[in-house]
């Protein structure tokens, strides 16, 4: 259930959009708002397409930053290349801002310390912001001046403070393993869901359910289209896998009756849950961890 | 058992207002030999509740059954519930439930304190039906005593230390629990001194609180619990334990409001991140990370939340929950200083009070939360 870097990254922008005293939000002190997670997008002015994992504007200073967060070390020189040619047409296209005419943006790159990308001549020219436990530093500039002078110093987060996690919990790009907990939880909470009249059928159609689907990721509806589609792929995938090889796990939620004594039903069923997770991480070679 | 004095119709507030009256000031009880016949000698209590489905006109569970009838008046309903039916030991009891706000219900009642708790209690842990009852922190039971026209008359601490392992030693005296009842105006210069150990100082989560408002001739002295009971000790206002009611009425569906303002979803047509996560701050230190969990997310009361979860690092947890209440999928960030809730969209508000009224009363009564103010 750890997230991967790429998605640990993603929800330290949305993070920093947010007000919160136990985490750093330089982007919210300049009222920057997440908009965009994971929109592929069109470019004017060229061939091919982009897909930043965040994109925050600010109504206040009219301007945009396209955030890609690298999980490993290497950036794409291709993709390098189709940032510079992002205009705020581009933008504008899929969000609304007030004085349109007048947004600017940046791109920029978000890495781990731990893992940090090689920031070699091929991308210099893009602002890079470098996360560790103790800081968050920038390297290069930004081309607005209020972003500039808020990240000109490193910002230093504190002992206490913990990274939140879990706005967006999984992404596309995410192993089985990681969004295996997620199906699960999802399927409880639907089955346990005492407006729905003691339905209590676990199958695939389940996840033809819009519902079903927001209690699986909260960010649901805000996701690309594109995005939901192989998301649902992979749910699917993962439902099949508990249909033909967990009815442990479906018999006991099945088996629920009217005046069963369902926390005990349930107690039982976290040692299921934890079980076929572990399974599960198993058979995954996770590479994209973070190593601390 | 048949209702001996059934709760009369009301055609207007005012009727209402009366029938509340007549309770308060109850007839002096008959005296006879059957517990049928001595009528309803006890004295008003008001019960604050939520529901998160639309009344229903009837509810049947664990051998009870509960009516939902008109007065006459749209927000006055009478509520009659009745358990075991066949049995001799069958019970009943009826309240006058108000509706004006339909997810925030309040009953009223003069039957006997222990039939009706249990009633209520019922009502709440039915597993069919969304019913909840309010969750009020020692602060908000603190703020109501000391709005204006009210007087902070004392207060019981019923501390019971869950997270603790000691009950597995072989002492026959419970080692953490701590129980305090103390009255009188001098009952919050005993608050600041008891304040002053570090130890005991966590121990202070209010069970319930009791306020007076009014004169001697026309007031109430009531007592007030964590989970939404009101009682009235002393004095014939009714008028005074409704203001009370309401006061804190409002205040618990503000909270409960101003949660749900920060519930966690991508705004599709806004196209933004909607929503905060919640942080509970504490400073008592977790001894048993598994037993802590577990009582926590182990889908019983008092928190009913279940739970999958998962370690991160030293210290740090992640918890797939959901709310046995509504079914409402919750996440938590778990570590040794602080609980991190998202609440997502849909998602009952209760349940960050749920969390943090017993944490109060069960772990450290210093906890905190920067978004309930």
């Amino acid at each position: 259930m750890r997230p991967s870097n790429h998605t640990l990254l993603i929800n330290a922008v949305i993070a920093m959009c947010k007000e919160n005293s136990n985490w750093i939000h330089p982007l919210a002190d300049l009222g920057f708002e997440v908009r965009l997670i994971e929109q592929t997008m069109s470019l004017t002015g060229g061939t091919g397409s982009i897909k930043p994992d965040v994109v925050v504007t600010s109504n206040r200073h009219l301007h945009a930053l396209l955030f890609d967060c690298k999980g490993g070390r290497n950036v794409d020189e291709k993709q390098a290349d189709r940032y510079r040619k992002v205009t705020p047409e581009d933008i504008l296209r899929w969000i609304a801002i007030w004085r349109p005419e007048r947004l600017a943006h940046d791109v920029c790159f978000l890495s781990l310390e731990s893992n940090r990308v090689d920031r070699t001549d091929k991308f210099k020219d893009f602002p890079l912001l470098v996360l560790s436990e103790q800081s968050l530093r920038k390297i290069g500039s930004f081309s607005n001046s209020h972003v500039e002078k808020k990240f000109q110093q490193p910002i230093s987060i504190e002992k206490e403070m913990k990274q939140p996690m879990s706005y967006y919990p999984f992404s596309d790009q995410d192993d089985q393993a990681v969004i295996l907990p997620f199906v699960l939880r999802a399927i409880v909470a639907h089955l346990m869901d005492k407006r729905r009249g003691g339905n209590v059928e676990v199958n695939e159609a389940m996840l033809d359910n819009e519902e079903m689907m927001r209690k699986l990721h909260p960010m649901w509806q805000l996701i690309s289209l594109e995005q939901q589609r192989v998301i649902r792929t992979k749910v699917r995938d993962i439902l099949r896998t508990i249909l033909r090889h967990h009815q442990d796990f479906v018999s006991k939620l099945q088996g629920v009756e009217p005046h069963a004594d369902i926390p005990v039903i349930l107690a039982n069923l976290v040692e299921t849950c934890e079980k076929m997770i572990a399974e599960e991480e198993k058979k995954t070679r996770i590479t994209d961890y973070p190593t601390e | 058992m048949s209702i001996v004095a059934p709760l009369p119709k009301v055609g207007s507030r005012k009727e209402f207002m009366d029938e509340l009256d007549s309770m308060i000031a109850p007839p002096k009880p008959e005296v006879t030999d059957t517990d049928e016949t001595r009528g309803r000698p006890t004295l008003l209590k008001s019960y604050l509740i939520e529901t998160n489905t639309p009344l229903a006109t009837g509810y049947l569970f664990d051998h009870t059954t509960a009516e939902v009838e008109s007065t006459g008046l749209d927000t006055i309903k009478i509520l009659t519930m009745r358990t075991q039916l066949d049995s001799p030991r069958s019970t009943a009891a009826q309240f006058y439930m108000d509706v004006s706000n339909e997810r925030f219900l309040v009953l009223y009642t003069n039957y006997r304190a222990e039939e009706t708790h249990a009633f209520v209690e019922k009502l709440i842990d039915s597993k069919n039906y969304e019913f909840d009852n309010a969750w009020l922190s020692t602060d908000t039971l603190k703020k109501l005593a000391a709005k204006a026209g009210n007087k902070h008359y004392g207060f019981q601490v019923d501390y019971k230390d869950i997270f603790s392992q000691s009950d597995n030693t072989d002492e026959i005296t419970p080692q953490e629990d701590f129980r305090l009842e103390t009255t009188g105006i001098i009952s919050n210069k005993a608050l600041k001194l008891l304040q002053q150990d570090p130890l005991v100082k966590r121990t202070m989560g209010y069970e319930r609180i009791t306020v007076g408002r009014g004169t001697k001739g026309r007031g109430v002295l009531e007592e007030m619990t964590y989970n939404g009971r009101f009682s009235v000790v002393k004095g014939k206002s009714v008028d005074d334990h409704v203001i009370l009611v309401d006061t804190l009425k409002a205040e618990y569906v503000r909270q409960v409001k101003e949660i749900e303002s920060r519930q966690i979803y991508g705004n599709a047509e806004k196209k933004t991140v909607e929503g905060t996560s919640f942080d509970l701050e504490f400073e008592r230190k977790v001894e048993d990370w598994n037993h802590y969990l577990e009582v926590i997310f182990n889908a019983k009361a008092p928190f009913r939340l279940w739970g999958i979860r998962s370690s991160i690092s030293d210290k740090v947890f992640r918890v797939l929950a959901v709310d046995m209440h509504t079914g409402h999928p919750v996440d938590f960030e778990i570590t040794d200083q602080m609980i991190r809730v998202y609440l997502p969209q849909g998602s009952c508000g209760n349940v960050i009070l749920r969390l943090f009224v017993n944490l109060q009363r069960y772990f450290d009564s210093e906890i905190t939360c920067s978004a309930l103010g």
